[in-house]
């Protein structure tokens, strides 16, 4: 008897302990940091253990595994996932390369709207009205998150100084313009004495470079185009295309282009800005008025800008609109462990203090503010030096974009002035949010043939209206026709359902 | 029983029975075989189901397991889109042009460079002739660029100070220069890793027979051909072999980094035009028909190349 | 004779002649090839505003470091280069191994099924299953996220092997057979008398195959996650991107330093700190291809 209450104390200590030990490391397991991977796109070299990602994970108590894919591989790296059912639990995509439909009733994507109700505050309050236009939201709740800002618009920047040495205003139709291209390549228009200076710089490793020419003609260059009748077609068969085209050839055929637009890198034709050698450039202003200013310039006394439009036979003109990202998508897995971690994840970078860390780093350490209102800052230490700055977090994680974020506030006067006089004078076009089949089918090759197109019209010396009709045709049989259908079959369907909304 | 070939040597009996001791007597060969025959079954046949996907619509989102066999429904598509057709011709041109003035020049090059008598100069020449190979052809392209662009470029500007009255145009925006550039700058880039494989050969030659040569009164040239190019004939014919098994590939890192709107109706090549299909919409099931038809086609010249050299040399060859 | 004389004569003329001919071609063809990475050398070597004129670089203009700072400053090209340097190293040990031990079997004609077998590599140089499944397979074999995704995709390519076994061919049986007779077996034939005798084709595929493993970069990209296994193509690869990107941020204080530098000297940095440690071992390699002149006496 006595050793049989011995025997069962000693089994029941033994059994006891472990589970005593159990739930203790239970207690344990709920504290320690939760693992999330998370996959971005960026050509950034951060070290694995930088101070923006500890921070990171400090705040959110989760370990966090980033893998960063540079942004020409990214699809191929996603693809590849996708087939090997391995996905990470936060990842971004591009619905017009991705069928993120498919994606989604494939069942990979997380339904998000309880999570969104619990942990996602900052991403409701900046995209909250705007999610259910995405195509992938439209079935039975939200699948993807969208970006709160949009892109930036163009500017066409024209020298000041040049044009006060010249004695000439802005320019602001095409006519004015063409005058005052004249003169940057004829009439000396920087006081060297030289014939050192170019007319229009533009190329076709970005389209964006003719924005403002097409836009004189109610163009927007390499979008869809609404006809007159309510058809969506290609921006080549816009009434006023050959028109473009032909002040185009005349700049070219007179010299006051570059000749190279067709085989010119875009850094080749931001380096002749830089250098002096042009006075106009259509791009991007965060580009020519903000980032480049003053260090990119080359010549002693940096050059002033000022923007304007070109009207023309099109109408008032202006830059192209830019719509909202529906298709830019961020994620969560289905396969992921810990859904309401990624979501705060997330969440955090929708807010202003997530987007301000991801972009500028942490605060008292990376950099301190000088005007926090106006956007000025000072770097600190040794994160004056860029390279050390960049591999130890900076503007690497901030993918999440609300709506003014930190990139946006740091803008100068000028160029926010200057965003603001684009995106009140641009060119609509119909922006087709669902995805078509006919893109998937034929969009390369309805895009490669009205790329050829452009650049061949350009420079023909045979019979334009005959090469003309011929490429139009090509468009046409080779998926056009199908496109133009379907395209405006979609886009009639999207302005009802928008009237019908409100 | 005995077989003779035609010049009358015995070559291995056929008699059934043999094989079994044959194999015996050579089983550490097979032995030895074992490890590359593993790896290649582990990391190339394993994955080769995918080449099925050529004849069946498959998306990423479902799966191998769901995947609809269609038959000949992609390499329909794949040829009813006039782009691929205008890719092939060009893919055909471009190769043929490479192999026939690309081919030799290794060789020649390699004949060359082991007439040199001083051996650091040969040293200094045969690493000097590799170097494009290391620089990959965006940064080519530079150059190229930097050579032909008609508004600052070397070649444009030596000939202005020249004096040439004539219409200078850049050779690479033009369709029908285009070519030629794409065949010189792929020889030049390439010769110098083609001579490692000859001279490798070469350095195999008995020094005995060209002192044999001169004695009997042959001069430099005749040496070159009699003896070093003919002992590099085996080498010669599977490269040959090699390369028009590549026929279907014409480059696509080349003509990928170099290629422009301008030239793109006779550069596009195969590989660029599958590219840019695959990258608009993962169009995987016709580039994996595109692949097909390239390997499909890639081995039918292999074997139709192979067995010619055999008719000529028994020996030769890849099998 | 007197005829013999003269043609002797003629011949030496007529040889010399060939030489020089020879040699002015080849200078012709070396200063071709030598330029342009002098070129990128020197670009390299500028600083970016001179350099951005453009023309020809014999000297660097207005010398300046930037570029190579900018690439070496932080820890992760180290890694990089760590890890780029251990998988050539075991990448290109393990595919020689292994395209050695494969060619020797297939080069010898007494072989059984040797056709066949050849067909079954030489098959792999046709065919291949795509991207997506290689992909499959590797994460099968565990391999996704680890050292051995870098090398065992690449470890065998049957065009080297191929190389390989046509050189074993040129062997001459008779060497073998008197290694028979004295009691050899394959393996020790293999490793005392075939791989001695066939330095300088075990040389070119050894650079091959080094060249091959140094230069991959899409299985750097696919088969790593993290930047701990991340390989030197990849990282010069983002460093270039960013530094496009870079430029478009050098607006903000501090990062004025990055503003003088292009793109195109970053470019140019980085051909020259990737390919510079192939062209440093390149002339040790080369030596072997020399020696084969000696080897050449061995045979008969």
């Amino acid at each position: 008897m006595k050793k049989g209450v011995i025997a069962l104390t000693i089994l029941v200590i033994l059994v006891s302990f472990p589970l005593a030990s159990a739930g203790k490391s239970e207690v344990v397991k709920e504290d320690a940091p939760a693992k999330i991977t998370w996959m971005l796109y960026g050509d950034n070299t951060p070290t694995e253990n930088n101070a923006v990602l500890r921070a990171l994970q400090e705040k959110l108590n989760i370990e966090l595994s980033v893998i960063y894919v540079p942004e020409s591989d990214y699809m191929a790296k996603l693809n590849t996932l996708i087939a090997a059912r391995n996905l990470p639990d936060v990842f971004w995509m591009d619905g017009n390369k991705l069928d993120a439909i498919e994606f989604r009733d494939q069942g990979m994507l997380k339904k998000l709207d309880a999570l969104l109700a619990s942990d996602g505050q900052n991403v409701l309050r900046e995209v909250g009205s705007s999610l259910s236009k995405a195509p992938v939201n439209q079935k039975d709740g939200i699948y993807a998150l969208i970006p709160g800002s949009i892109n930036y618009t163009s500017n066409l920047a024209i020298r000041t100084d040049w044009l006060e040495n010249l004695g000439m205003d802005m320019p602001t139709n095409l006519d004015e313009f063409y005058d005052v291209l004249y003169a940057f390549v004829h009439k000396d228009p920087n006081g060297s004495g030289k014939n050192d200076t170019i007319g229009y710089v533009g190329t076709m490793a970005g389209l964006r470079t003719f924005e403002h020419i097409f836009g004189a003609y109610g163009i927007c260059i390499d979008k869809p185009y609404l006809l007159a009748d309510g058809t969506v077609t290609t921006y080549m068969k816009a009434p006023l295309y050959l028109d473009a085209i032909k002040y185009l050839r005349k700049l070219y055929q007179e010299g006051l282009m570059d000749p190279d637009f067709a085989t010119m890198p875009l850094m080749s034709a931001f380096e002749k800005l830089w250098t002096g050698r042009t006075g106009v450039f259509d791009f991007q202003n965060v580009g020519t008025t903000n980032n480049w200013m003053p260090g990119r310039y080359t010549e002693p006394t940096p050059p002033t800008f000022g923007f304007t439009v070109l009207a023309g036979p099109g109408g008032s003109g202006g830059a192209i609109k830019q719509y909202p990202r529906y298709k830019y998508y961020n994620a969560i897995a289905t396969t992921s462990k810990h859904p309401e971690k990624a979501m705060q994840l997330i969440d955090y970078l929708y807010s202003q203090e997530g987007d301000e860390l991801t972009y500028l780093g942490v605060e008292g350490l990376h950099y301190e503010w000088i005007d926090e209102p106006n956007g000025k800052f000072a770097l600190l230490d040794k994160f004056k030096d860029p390279a050390t700055y960049r591999s130890d977090g900076a503007f690497v994680y901030n993918h999440m974009w609300p709506l003014v974020n930190t990139e946006v506030r740091t803008l100068n006067k000028q160029t926010q002035e200057g965003q603001a006089f684009a995106r009140m004078n641009s060119v609509e076009y119909p922006n087709i949010i669902a995805s078509l089949d006919s893109i998937g089918e034929y969009g390369s090759t309805l895009s490669d043939i009205t790329k050829e197109a452009f650049a061949q019209l350009i420079v023909t010396r045979g019979n334009l209206e005959a090469e003309y009709r011929n490429f139009v045709r090509r468009w046409e049989q080779e998926g056009g026709l199908a496109f133009e259908r379907e395209a405006t079959a979609a886009y009639q369907a999207q302005l009802a359902a928008e009237k019908a909304a409100n | 029983m005995q077989r003779f070939n035609k010049n009358n040597l015995i070559i291995e009996p056929l008699n059934k029975k043999r094989w079994r001791s044959d194999v015996r007597r050579d089983a550490l060969l097979y032995v030895m075989l074992i490890p590359g025959l593993t790896y290649v079954l582990m990391f190339k046949y394993a994955p080769m189901y995918g080449v099925t996907i050529a004849f069946r619509d498959y998306s990423i989102f479902r799966g191998f397991g769901n995947a609809p066999f269609v038959g000949l429904d992609n390499f329909i598509k794949l040829f009813s889109r006039s782009a691929f057709l205008r890719a092939l011709k060009n893919n055909i041109i471009i190769s043929v042009l490479k192999l026939i003035l690309g081919f030799p020049f290794p060789i020649l090059l390699s004949l060359m460079i082991s007439e040199l008598i001083r051996p650091e100069v040969k040293k200094f020449v045969q690493t000097a002739v590799i170097l494009p190979n290391f620089v990959s052809w965006i940064v080519i392209n530079g150059i190229l660029y930097a050579m032909f662009n008609t508004s600052s470029g070397a070649i444009p500007g030596i000939l202005k100070s020249i004096g040439y009255a004539g219409e200078i145009t850049n050779i690479m925006n033009q369709k029908e220069t285009f070519v030629w550039v794409i065949v010189f700058s792929h020889i030049w880039k390439g010769a110098g890793m083609g001579t490692i494989v000859y001279l490798a050969s070469i350095a195999g030659i008995d020094r005995n027979l060209y002192e044999a040569a001169s004695i009997d009164g042959a001069g430099r040239l005749r040496k070159m051909w009699h003896i070093t190019l003919s002992s590099i004939r085996p080498t010669i014919v599977v490269l040959l072999i090699f390369r028009v098994g590549e026929m279907m590939y014409a480059g696509f890192d080349q003509i990928f980094a170099i290629s422009n709107y301008l030239v793109v109706s006779h550069a596009d090549i195969i590989d660029t035009f599958v590219y840019r299909l695959g990258l608009e919409q993962q169009r995987f099931s016709e580039a994996a028909a595109a692949g097909l038809f390239q390997s499909g086609i890639g081995l039918f010249l292999v074997l139709i190349t192979n067995t010619i050299a055999k008719r000529i040399d028994a020996d030769s060859g890849i099998m | 004779m007197k005829t013999n004389e003269v043609k002797r004569m003629h011949e030496s003329l007529n040889d010399r002649v060939v030489y020089f001919v020879i040699c002015a071609l080849l200078a012709l063809f070396c200063f071709s090839t030598v330029y342009p990475f002098w070129h990128v050398l020197m670009y390299s070597l500028s600083n970016s505003k001179e350099a951005m004129s453009g023309g020809l670089f014999f000297k660097p203009r207005d010398f300046d470091l930037l570029a190579y700072r900018m690439i070496f400053k932080t820890n992760q090209i180290f890694i990089a280069y760590r890890n780029t340097i251990l998988r050539t190293v075991i990448g290109t040990t393990l595919s020689m191994i292994l395209s050695v031990m494969t060619a020797y079997p297939l080069s010898r004609r007494r072989l059984r099924g040797r056709g066949c077998l050849s067909m079954v590599f030489f098959f792999t140089m046709l065919f291949n299953g795509g991207m997506i499944p290689t992909y499959l397979i590797v994460q099968a074999y565990g391999l996704i996220d680890t050292f051995g995704a870098l090398i065992f995709p690449l470890a065998m390519n049957a065009y080297n092997m191929f190389i390989l076994r046509n050189y074993f061919k040129t062997v001459p049986e008779s060497l073998e057979e008197s290694a028979f007779i004295d009691g050899a077996n394959s393996f020790t034939i293999l490793w005392k008398i075939i791989i001695p005798v066939s330095t300088p084709a075990l040389a070119a595929v050894t650079m091959f195959y080094g060249v091959a493993n140094w230069n991959n970069y899409l299985d750097g990209v696919l088969y790593i996650n993290s930047t701990r296994l991340e390989i030197l193509q990849v990282y010069l690869r983002k460093l270039l991107a960013s530094t496009g990107t870079l430029n478009a941020l050098s607006g903000i204080d501090g990062l004025s330093q990055a503003a003088s530098l292009s793109e195109e000297s970053m470019k140019m940095a980085t051909i020259a700190v990737s390919i510079l440690p192939v062209l440093v071992v390149y002339p040790f390699i080369q030596r072997y291809y020399t020696s084969g002149i000696t080897a050449g006496a061995v045979k008969e």
